[in-house]
């Protein structure tokens, strides 16, 4: 053990006391929104995260709502089902891109990378704060977006229906796309910037001895995440601020009624939201290391592999685009080759599973808060993953594109993945955070209702694509009523 | 409990349906099964190896005391080579299933009986090649069926569930879906308000109306299919039980197109509030314009027929000239199924949508039903079309303004 000597430099030279800590140390809200540290930080995106997260069950609690019966129970007309297209676009957009993309890098990454790694911060705090300012103001323009309009092009923006839709419901001209556009645009320079400074942090503050493979595995997680980041979300702000200068400029784009092409759209967005998907699901694994390993008392089975998945997880990922759009104009010899690498990158996503599976082999296995989580975690995430072998598969994909197969899909990857590693890691390391430890009675309580609670509501779904339901509208399938009444 | 077996039992007996997937009627369906039944089974069997796994580990190796000694396990090469090895066999072989299933898919037989498809917001219009048009899908069985398709406006999609195949409709393009659909479709039944034939839907949000864009698929035997298409083509006429023809009045006539172009996903006909204005008393009310092709241009209940018959005109075939307060101009033009000169069948079908349009409400007068009038052994050309109402001129001068109602419109606002 080495002692710990108070830094003056870094405390601003102030004594330091042995009670001191980063939530003590400064004082006052000013200590907070202009920190560097990047504990606080990581504080700071926990919050919001949070707070978002809310703010995006609220809207999948109005979407479940109305779709109690089959006619509708809140919006009963069609004049009124423009309200529901905003709550589910509302729901997609917020869960996305303020929750599951800065969610676990922007919080817990912030918080253990620097320290995990022995660095004292990241490489560049200012940009850390930086990038935290850059999501408050996407979310911000998000909000106005919905006041002054309300968007309902969906999550994904498609064209040509998002450059010819909107609503101006204060009288301040038809602008809630655009700002809601340029929101998402902000959000993802935030993801830009985090990536960024935790690529140079890995690479140029590890202290003597830290090298590459003596990284924890939530660091090659983060790697690999942030590689994604940089790499991709350029390309997403490119084609939201094309999609801004198609409306506002009437250039043709993606437009077909200005000469524009509704497929490069498709093209242009999946390019960044399939490795996306990545960034989502990449660190809760790197969690799911760091817990299954402490959990069952043991090294970490298969560590080089593990840390190698996760890079063949963000290559692989980034040539997969084309599997949402096997059905939607896209030549047959891309659809095809799109398959096979999607059949291909499942191999990564199998081998952690495994190797996560051997690491609790022979081990001394506590089923702690955290290791609940990530056992709801496997059970989630292996449906989800087999299901997205069948949605790989081209013949089979045409018949179940774009039906509530895949909403199921997506929530047993993402909620079932990510939020259920998210959880995992808020529990494991909210003594560090916090310095107080959880309840772990009512830890577990909680890990058990959102694990039935999850299947409830998104198993059936997979069911409902039987009965040939579509993914998004707002009045539900009847045949399925059958079942529940 | 007993509710949730019955249904599961009724829904397992419905026409060969699985669990996990709707009945097959195509000649695409098979490789899909197959496909989506071998991915079922394997992937079962993997989930439980994994979920049983964890289990076990769970029970066996819990934390018994709390200075367990657990042994150093880092790796073991062979096993990841087998774990990564089995899982790439399997994936390759779905990828050729898939692979084998996608290319027929998108390959279309030579031969194929081609039907044009449009999407609209919020429907689908079926163009025949005999010059008939439906708003639900008619196709003979056991034959290639090749769909050629296009979108009027944004994106859409039309998914057969049955038929295991879906294709987006996309604006500019032609996207083609082709299947031989092997199964008879239900037939409607009108006591239960069945529709029947089988379900399809727009599965591209596309929209306030995109839940309700969906039709239905009529699979049937090839002399009823060619009858189905005489039908289709000659909207003006009808056959009466006894066989006799006789012309359908324009107000009908303009209620099939009415519902064939879809135009009721947006237009109600009972007052209610749509994404356009209602029809109901829409003829001769009082109309406010947000937006207006034409200065200081006013429609009034004191308004000429002739008015307002250029006023209906010119708001299908360019529906933004004019937008009605409190609406946004959404709506796609229709010149290409109505345009045409006077006279023209596509004017004739303008001029009975009109006369439809006009109908919905209590100031029109429709004309007497008079069954002499509209047989058809008797008058060659439709007693309210153009050519049909100079005849009647000919041979009986006009006493009131009640033929006036039907007169052609001049176009106007082009």
């Amino acid at each position: 053990m080495t002692t710990i000597t108070p830094d003056l430099a870094h405390s601003g030279g102030v004594p330091v006391s042995a009670g001191d800590n980063y939530l003590t140390h400064g004082r006052g809200i000013a200590s907070w929104i202009f920190t560097l540290d990047h504990k606080r930080i990581g504080v700071m995106y926990l919050v919001s995260v949070l707070s978002a997260f809310f703010l995006g069950g609220i809207f999948a609690m109005v979407i479940r709502t109305q779709l109690i019966n089959p006619n509708g129970a809140i919006f009963t007309d069609q004049a009124h089902f423009r309200y529901y297209n905003e709550m589910f676009t509302l729901h997609g957009a917020v869960m996305i891109f303020l929750v599951l993309i800065p969610g676990i890098p922007g919080a817990l990454g912030n918080f253990v990378l620097p320290i995990m790694l022995g660095a004292k911060d990241v490489a560049f705090p200012r940009l850390n704060l930086g990038s935290y300012y850059l999501y408050v103001s996407g979310a911000l323009l998000a909000i106005l977006a919905i006041v002054v309009g309300g968007v309902e092009t969906g999550w994904t923006f498609y064209t040509p229906y998002s450059v010819t839709t909107d609503v101006d419901k204060l009288g301040l001209g038809k602008h809630a796309v655009e700002f809601m556009v340029f929101g998402v645009f902000l959000l993802g320079f935030s993801s830009i910037f985090t990536g960024m400074n935790f690529i140079v942090t890995m690479h140029k503050l590890r202290p003597p001895g830290m090298t590459w493979f003596r990284m924890p595995l939530f660091l090659w997680a983060i790697y690999a995440t942030s590689i994604i980041q940089v790499l991709a979300t350029p390309v997403l702000g490119i084609t939201l601020l094309l999609l801004i200068a198609e409306r506002t400029l009437k250039v043709g784009i993606f437009n077909p009624a200005y000469g524009g092409d509704p497929v490069l759209f498709q093209h242009f967005f999946w390019f960044y939201s399939h490795p996306a998907v990545y960034i989502m699901i990449l660190p809760a694994m790197g969690i799911m290391s760091e817990v299954i390993a402490t959990f069952s008392r043991k090294h970490i089975f298969g560590y080089k592999f593990i840390a190698l998945s996760s890079i063949a997880i963000a290559i692989i990922g980034f040539l997969v685009w084309g599997h949402h759009m096997f059905p939607n104009g896209q030549s047959t010899m891309l659809a095809t080759i799109f398959s096979f690498l999607t059949m291909a990158v499942a191999i990564p996503s199998a081998i952690k599973v495994w190797n996560w599976l051997a690491t609790m082999y022979r081990g001394s296995i506590d089923l702690k808060t955290p290791m609940c989580y990530a056992m709801g975690f496997l059970f989630l995430f292996a449906i989800g993953g087999l299901t997205g072998v069948f949605l790989g598969t081209l013949s089979v994909d045409v018949h179940l594109h774009d039906t509530y197969f895949v909403v199921a899909h997506f929530h047993y990857v993402m909620f079932g993945g990510t939020m259920m590693g998210f959880l995992a890691g808020i529990h494991y390391w909210w003594p560090k955070i916090t310095g107080k430890m959880y309840n772990e009675t009512l830890g577990r309580i909680g890990c058990v209702l959102v694990f039935i609670g999850f299947n409830l509501t998104f198993f059936p779904q997979f069911i409902r694509a039987r009965t040939a339901c579509r993914g998004v509208m707002p009045r539900t399938c009847r045949s399925f009523i059958r079942i529940t009444s | 409990m007993t509710a949730v077996t019955t249904s599961l039992s009724q829904i397992l007996a419905d026409g060969g349906a699985t669990f996990w997937l709707p009945r097959n009627a195509s000649n695409l369906a098979g490789n899909v099964d197959i496909a989506f039944n071998l991915l079922l089974y394997i992937c079962t069997f993997f989930f439980m190896v994994i979920v049983g796994a964890m289990t076990f580990f769970i029970i066996k190796y819990r934390r018994k005391t709390a200075n367990d000694e657990t042994p150093l396990i880092t790796h073991n090469t062979p096993l990841e080579i087998l774990w990564t090895g089995i899982p790439l066999v399997l994936v390759v072989v779905f990828f050729f299933i898939g692979f084998n299933g996608y290319m027929d898919y998108d390959t279309p037989a030579s031969n194929a009986y081609v039907i044009g498809v449009e999407g609209r917001q919020w429907n689908f219009a079926f163009n025949y090649p005999n010059g008939g048009t439906s708003s639900e899908l008619y196709v003979p069985i056991n034959t290639p069926v090749k769909l050629s398709m296009e979108s009027k406006d944004v994106l859409h999609a039309f998914y057969v569930p049955v038929f295991r195949v879906q294709r987006n409709l996309i604006p500019g393009r032609t996207t083609e879906l082709w299947f031989i659909a092997t199964k008879h479709s239900p037939l409607p039944n009108p006591k239960t308000n069945d529709p029947g034939g089988f379900p399809v839907f727009c599965t591209q949000y596309c929209g306030d109306g995109h839940s309700k864009m969906t039709t239905r698929i009529h699979v049937l035997d090839m002399p009823e299919f060619e009858a189905k298409l005489r039908e289709l083509a000659n909207p003006f006429k009808e056959k009466d039980p006894a066989g006799k023809e006789h012309w359908v009045p324009y107000a009908k006539v303009g209620q099939k197109f009415a519902t064939s172009n879809g135009c009721f996903s947006c237009h109600s006909t009972d007052g209610s509030k749509g994404t356009g204005p209602t029809w109901k008393d829409l003829y001769k009310s009082e109309v406010e314009f947000d937006a207006c092709n034409v200065p200081g241009y006013t429609l009034k209940k004191t308004d000429s027929d002739e008015k307002w018959d250029a006023y209906l005109r010119e708001s299908i075939i360019d529906p933004p000239a004019k937008v009605v307060h409190g609406f946004t101009p959404q709506m796609q033009s229709f010149a290409s199924v109505f345009a045409g000169d006077p006279g023209s069948q596509k004017d004739e079908k303008l001029r009975a949508l009109i006369t439809y349009i006009k109908s919905v409400g209590s100031d029109y007068k429709a004309p007497e039903e008079n069954p002499e009038l509209y047989d058809a052994s008797k008058t060659k050309v439709h007693p309210e079309s153009v050519a049909g109402q100079e005849e009647a001129k000919k041979l009986h001068p006009p006493e009131s303004g009640e033929t006036g109602t039907t007169q052609p419109a001049p176009e106007t606002g082009k």
